[in-house]
């Protein structure tokens, strides 16, 4: 215990405390650009803290993390313009409340959210790290499959108004994914001899290419029609764009379920931000006293992603300190630089790295205490941003999606890629095709194919071993009734 | 007035001493690297540009362009100037085995090797309970039982694996996993019975969370001597991965012998050995451009009588 509290204390030097500091502004000014995101903050903020102390330098990764994690709700929130596809469910309801003259409050409800889903992972990371990584790890090929064909069922909630044309949206995201080398045969499948696309399309130029641009395109054009009056599209009305923190409270079901499903898609490597955000927007929509404010600007729906897609980046540090698994691109960028300053990941990490790992824990929190503060201090300015006539703002917005893509996706062929994805985008908005369940099908049709077709390999040989798997049995009988749950949901929404 | 007068004055007879081929570099060199920012082999990458700088007496500036293992880099660094201002890093089986899978266009003759750098060390793992602790019970377990089940991460330790299951008629049951995340998932949950797994496995195995039945690099592990290589166990195939430096094909002689030695002084900093030996755990080594391209050819035969083996 001793030791437990020397390592805190460590942490709270002045150097760790202004490394994080730096690594949240970072991570909150990286992550708000349009075209950038946090795994893009972290590659960037890595060869700095090469020369750093161990301590300092893992407190500012956590805090550019942390940070990002953030940022990327400004962007989306603002600007309609999503860095990461998991932002893309915050864009549903942050940036319609945001338009509805509430931008301030729009952002608060998702620090806020974020923060707190933040730290409620992180709690369970501190005090059942080793524990909850052994279960974690019981879930193999099999389960995670089971998961992935239940989680499609989010598309019968996420659809809009057409459950055809969400279904097709899906499908054609799931088989744009299949771009790429085949993860059996290793054989390039669709990549007509483009090296390029071997490791499948790049997905940030992708997501921003069908989520953001188009909508650029819509605002240029609105703006141009009424150009007199553009200035004064959006008015923030100071008196109630603000969220008090009662009302806040109101949220607070929200905001655990959102935690609670973000820690436990984060323990498990390999499902991701994405399916954690919107299976908590799902959920919040199934139990939600009002569903049909959802999507129209309701703090709810803020509350829901950005409460879950936070919880996902504490919890991922759970299978990355204890097993050396990275469960997404930033949690393998961390393993990477953690290398680097002698954290050696492993079950015995707890003792061999002892004052590290509780210095990294203290640090964690003191990043989520400077991203309520900082961002809370930011938050005037990021929504000054709507004041901004549409004219001037897009074009901006739209060069620095380009510079983004460009940088961190791998030059001119990754921005063509997200300027062709522009017009699919452009058309799928005309034609009222949902484009979050194309982005649904996209992210998570590689992970179906991949764990479907381990299991089936694992099973081949033997396959009543499948009756060894008794709690994905349970959740491929109950895919069906969900389902059907949900097109009912919908069905009586619709009908009232 | 007097005083740069003397300075220009000192450049000039440090110019003229000088000898010819200290003329490149003239202006920063792009190092284009062939992996994602952030990973082992990127650092090593970085670490490597910061010891040149200091060798060269002008700025690298590290540009990743990561994907297909190495290939994306390899592809758009060949298409460029061969003046020595573009260069490369990637591995050697990008240049050794990846041609030879009939997916990319080009051949290891179409680049101008630098240097190799260091060395990366590959694995098999087993989970830690496992019913065999070593290699020759590994292969007991599969007779018994019929099969094995192996998490496979690249198509070469897929075509290893191919060609030990042929030669020792055993079936292995190859799962594909994508990336080292994947694979030792499924080892440490006991998903499958033996997976390929990089260095990354050694500190999980002292930790007892794995166990570790053969290396699949020629050299083997140094500090557990008790584990044996592939190619000890009387297979004579490895896996001979290293980290190489390469350029454009035909690239400019002076501009090679400079981008070398200062490779070859860069190599011997402390920090980057430290990284090598004691974070990465590869292992050090170095060649010459030319030593690099007899390696690769070899290594290129080796892989391809592998392959003609497990394809009859």
């Amino acid at each position: 215990m001793d030791i437990i509290f020397a390592a805190m204390l460590d942490a709270l030097s002045l150097t760790t405390f202004l490394s994080v500091v730096l690594g949240v502004m970072i991570g909150i000014v990286i992550g708000a650009v349009p075209g950038l995101n946090a795994p893009m903050a972290i590659a960037v903020a890595i060869p700095l803290t090469f020369t750093m102390a161990p301590l300092a330098a893992i407190g500012m990764l956590v805090g550019v993390m942390k940070g990002g994690g953030f940022g990327g709700a400004i962007g989306a929130i603002l600007l309609n313009t999503p860095g990461e596809p998991h932002s893309a469910a915050t864009t549903l309801d942050g940036h319609p409340l945001a338009r509805g003259g509430k931008p301030r409050k729009a952002l608060q409800t998702a620090l806020y959210s974020s923060v707190a889903g933040d730290s409620c992972s992180d709690l369970v990371l501190i005090l059942l790290a080793p524990t909850l990584a052994v279960f974690a790890l019981r879930a193999g090929p099999v389960e995670l499959a089971a998961i992935l064909v239940i989680s499609l069922t989010l598309i019968a909630s996420l659809s809009g108004r057409s459950l055809t044309k969400g279904i097709f949206a899906a499908a054609l995201g799931a088989f744009l994914a299949t771009v790429g080398v085949d993860p059996e045969t290793a054989s390039p499948r669709f990549t007509f001899g483009q090296v390029e696309l071997f490791d499948g399309l790049p997905l940030a130029a992708v997501a921003i290419g069908v989520l953001a641009v188009p909508e650029i395109i819509l605002r240029l054009q609105e703006g141009r029609r009424h150009r007199p009056e553009a200035t004064s599209v959006v008015t923030p009305s100071e008196g109630d764009d603000r969220l008090p923190f009662r009302e806040f409270l109101t949220l607070r079901r929200t905001v655990f379920r959102g935690a609670g499903i973000g820690t436990a898609i984060g323990a498990l490597p390999g499902l991701g931000t994405t399916l954690a955000a919107f299976l908590s927007y799902a959920a919040t929509k199934r139990f939600s006293t009002a569903p049909e404010k959802l999507g129209t600007g309701a703090t709810e729906g803020i509350a829901a992603t950005e409460s879950a897609n936070s919880a996902v980046s504490g919890a991922n540090l759970i299978p990355l300190l204890t097993l050396g698994i990275p469960g997404n691109l930033t949690a393998a960028l961390l393993v990477g630089a953690f290398l680097i300053h002698g954290v050696t990941p492993g079950p015995l990490i707890f003792q061999r790295d002892t004052s590290l790992v509780y210095g990294l824990f203290a640090a964690m929190i003191m990043a989520n205490v400077m991203v309520l503060i900082i961002g809370s201090l930011g938050l005037r300015v990021f929504a000054l941003i709507v004041k901004v006539p549409p004219f001037v703002i897009y074009p901006i917005v739209l060069l620095l999606c380009v510079v983004g893509i460009y940088v961190s996706q791998g030059g001119f062929f990754a921005v063509g890629v997200m300027l062709t994805f522009a017009v699919l985008g452009f058309f799928m908005l005309k034609l009222e095709i949902s484009i979050v369940c194309f982005i649904i099908g996209l992210v998570l049709g590689p992970m179906i194919e991949l764990s479907i077709r381990q299991s089936v390999i694992l099973l081949s040989r033997n396959p009543a071993a499948i009756f060894d798997h008794p709690f994905a049995l349970v959740l491929f009988a109950a895919s069906p009734f969900v389902a059907w749950l949900l097109i009912r949901d919908r069905n009586r929404l619709s009908d009232g | 007035m007097k005083h740069s007068q003397t300075l220009a004055f000192a450049a000039a007879i440090m110019a003229s001493a000088a000898p010819a081929w200290a003329d490149f570099p003239e202006k920063p060199v792009n190092l284009v690297v062939g992996f994602r920012a952030g990973g082992g082999s990127d650092t090593a990458a970085r670490i490597l540009a910061t010891e040149m700088e200091a060798a060269l007496g002008q700025k690298i500036i590290v540009e990743n362009r990561g994907g297909a293992g190495g290939a994306v880099a390899t592809e758009y660094v060949r298409a460029q100037d061969p003046d020595g201002y573009t260069i490369g890093f990637a591995v050697a089986t990008t240049f050794s085995f990846t041609p030879l899978t009939g997916s990319v266009a080009y051949t290891p003759e179409d680049v101008t090797f630098i240097a190799t750098t260091h060395g990366y060390r590959t694995v098999m793992a087993a989970p830690a309970d496992a019913p065999f602790d070593d290699w020759a019970g590994m292969l007991d377990t599969a007779r018994e039982r019929g099969w094995i089940n192996y998490a496979s991460i690249i198509p070469l330790d897929r075509a290893i694996m191919q060609y030990v299951g042929k030669k020792e008629d055993i079936a292995v049951n190859i799962v594909p996993t994508r990336g080292g995340a994947g694979a030792r998932q499924a080892v440490l949950g006991g998903h499958v019975d033996l997976a390929f797994s990089g260095s990354n496995a050694l500190p999980m195995m002292e930790d007892g969370a794995l166990k570790i039945v053969a290396a699949l690099n020629p050299e083997g592990i140094e500090e557990h001597p008790d584990i044996p290589t592939l190619d000890g166990l009387g297979y004579g195939v490895s896996a001979a991965e290293a980290a190489v430096f390469f350029g454009p094909d035909d690239m400019d002689a002076d501009a090679l012998a400079m981008l070398e030695s200062a490779l070859a002084k860069a190599v011997q900093s402390d920090r980057f050995k430290d990284f090598v030996n004691n974070k990465f755990r590869g292992f050090e080594t170095f060649k010459t451009g030319s030593e690099t391209a007899e390696g690769i050819t070899l290594d290129a035969e080796a892989y391809r009588d592998l392959l003609d083996f497990i394809s009859e």
